[in-house]
């Protein structure tokens, strides 16, 4: 296999694992409450800037940083669910007014992020700086570790949704609200545990993110973006299908940068996505089985 | 139909383009200027962008890329290609009109959220685009030296932009009577009609598609001549006319307003347009302040300013004597208030 092939594969695996944690996280966010998170970017923002304070500000280990950053951001997700979303979903146009109102937390964390954080590069300290050999080339082990966490809470939040007490609400108010109140489940807790579950997903992005690329107040919105577009693409996105997604738009994305240049990877992605759109519009995300 | 009535009937439009023509002779110092036609330009974008997310009720997000289109139309025209600026107009026009056939080509077959996520990603594509072809757009630089509208000799940015205010005033009342005819004409009712029951109006013989279509180019184009106005104005085009930025404040100016009524973006744009100003020192704290505001406006203000003024009317009139009669027909006519619901024709003016 040829350098620049198994290049692309690594900068590939990295893309896919950044990507299926924040589609994940969207998606059971969309299959539950029916709505689009457009912070989730600034989610990820905010829990890579907290792993990195932990880190460089408060001298923990990575590792410990990304720990403890975790509960604060399972807090701020179920604080973005209490004031963007529980107004407005049972209003008529529910699910426009949450766009428009998580868009607007969007802007207003970045406007915060930049308040708090300045507007330079931040970068997440690798966890260990130690390559292994692939034949020729060297794998850098935070590639793997990227790759470890995504398949880990991927695979671990299909095994919660399908095995757990707490799944089986989730997936009971997905299906049928009313009925689920009838037989004692408070949907309000469960969206408020589903914002929690997205936002710890969105943390492990982060983490994957800040190690990988440099932060800056406006870098929450590409990765949404396009972990849009895996929603899209996974089909009828069993977890399974976001997770496959993931991993052939990481592809696409670091094969295109190769070959055609940086500028051009998002529109080649875009445009993939346009005509997935013209061909299957009715399969976007259909709900999990 | 009492004096009132008539007067408002056919004083309104004469009046307000009277007020359009004496602005500049309000508003006099350079930076009030400025602000006035920011205020303007923002008015004439958010309005427009009623017809669709609105009146149409399509969760329309890509206004802001048909703006952009505008105004790189006008910029590459009359920088690149260097046209003559008025026809630079009408390429942006075209181009604003055709953004908007092709951003609905992907939507057709899609309802709610997906067209909002889908029209977004649009937005997205064009900011791409401009950066991936900087021989044309210039890149992340931007295009620069765009050059000012002008009639003979009087160049529109003379004496602090003084053409460009009577301009864009003008466009703004314009764009109301346009508004208001489209309204009020069968294309108008059928867009209401397959809003609030599409199935009904179907059955009816309508076609949504085209109707929908429709709707997405003629909104687009008047956004493409609104973002060659403000390319003109402001002399420069760069990527931030396709910015998640830009896209929030629009929302904000037309969820202040209220959609309820065509006038109810373009007092939102009034407004916002002026608290931005006053916010502009503060840097980030801007966006913080626009975005809590924003959430806060869509949680405690539903209807927007105008629904709140048309709550405060019909108040009003029925503790007037002498036409219990006509408050109580209204009410039966008017719908269940809704955030998105524009109301009878009849009261958009």
């Amino acid at each position: 296999m040829s350098d620049a092939l198994l290049s692309i594969l690594v900068s590939a695996v990295v893309l896919g694992s950044l990507y299926s944690l924040m589609a994940s996280g969207l998606s059971l966010i969309w299959s539950t409450l029916g709505v689009f998170n457009y912070a989730h970017g600034a989610l990820l923002l905010l829990g890579a800037y907290l792993i990195w304070t932990f880190s460089e500000k408060v001298g923990l280990p990575v590792l410990l940083a990304f720990a403890a950053a975790i509960p604060l951001l399972a807090l701020l997700g179920m604080l973005l669910d209490l004031v963007a979303v529980r107004p407005f979903i049972s209003r008529p146009n529910g699910t426009l007014l949450v766009m428009v109102s998580t868009l607007a937390i969007a802007n207003a964390v970045e406007g915060a992020a930049q308040l708090i954080w300045g507007p330079q590069n931040k970068q997440i300290k690798s966890v260990s700086n130690s390559t292994f050999a692939l034949g020729d080339v060297k794998i850098a082990s935070s590639t793997l570790i990227a790759l470890a966490l995504a398949l880990v809470l991927v695979i671990g939040l299909i095994t919660l949704l399908r095995k757990t007490k707490w799944g089986m609400a989730v997936r009971a108010v997905e299906q049928n609200r009313d009925m689920a109140m009838l037989v004692g489940i408070r949907p309000a807790r469960i969206y408020a545990g589903v914002f929690a579950v997205a936002s710890i997903l969105a943390c492990a992005a982060a983490f994957v993110y800040g190690t990988t690329t440099t932060i800056t107040p406006t870098k929450g919105f590409e990765p949404l973006l396009t972990a849009f577009v895996v929603l899209v693409f996974g089909g009828s996105a069993t977890l399974w299908g976001t997770l496959v997604g993931a991993f052939t738009i990481g592809l696409l994305e670091a094969g295109t940068t190769y070959w055609l240049g940086l500028q051009w990877s998002p529109v080649a992605v875009f445009i993939v996505l346009v005509l997935i759109m013209l061909v299957r519009p009715q399969g976007l995300v259909k709900g999990r089985s | 139909m009492n004096i009132l009535g008539s007067l408002k009937r056919f004083a309104t439009w004469p009046l307000l383009l009277l007020a359009a023509a004496l602005l500049p002779y309000v508003v006099i110092s350079g930076s009030a200027r400025l602000l006035a036609a920011t205020a303007l330009i923002y008015a004439l974008l958010a309005a427009s962008w009623n017809l669709t997310l609105g009146i149409g009720g399509i969760f329309n997000f890509a206004h802001v890329g048909f703006f952009g289109v505008g105004g790189y139309a006008m910029a590459v025209a009359t920088v690149t290609w260097d046209m003559n600026p008025w026809l630079g107009l009408i390429l942006a026009t075209v181009a604003g009109g055709l953004a908007g056939a092709l951003a609905y080509v992907p939507v057709i077959r899609m309802r709610g959220i997906y067209i909002a996520l889908i029209t977004f990603v649009f937005v997205q594509l064009c900011y791409y685009l401009v950066l991936a072809i900087p021989g044309i757009t210039g890149g992340s630089s931007g295009l620069t030296g765009v050059p000012a509208l002008s009639v003979g000799d009087f160049s529109f940015a003379k004496y602090s932009g003084l053409g460009y205010l009577w301009l864009l005033g003008g466009a703004v009342v314009l764009l109301l009577v346009l508004l208001r005819t489209t309204l009020r004409s069968p294309f108008g009712k059928s867009l209401i009609a397959l809003r609030d029951n599409e199935n009904l109006a179907v059955s009816r013989g309508m076609n949504r598609i085209r109707q929908h279509l429709l709707a997405f180019i003629l909104s687009g184009a008047v956004a493409g001549v609104t973002g060659a106005l403000y390319v003109a104005y402001f002399r420069v085009a760069d990527v931030t006319l396709f910015s998640f930025g830009f896209v929030t404040l629009g929302l904000s100016m037309i969820f202040l307003g209220g959609t309820g009524h065509i006038w109810g973006p373009v007092l939102g744009a009034l407004i916002v347009t002026v608290i931005d100003r006053q916010l502009t020192d503060l840097g980030p704290v801007r966006a913080i302040i626009i975005g809590v505001g924003t959430l806060l406006v869509l949680i405690f203000l539903p209807r927007g300013i105008s629904g709140l003024f048309e709550d405060v009317w019909t108040r009003a009139r029925r503790l007037l004597p002498g036409n219990p009669n006509k408050s109580a027909h209204r009410a039966l006519q008017k719908p269940a208030s809704r955030t998105m619901e524009v109301e009878e024709t009849t009261h958009v003016h």
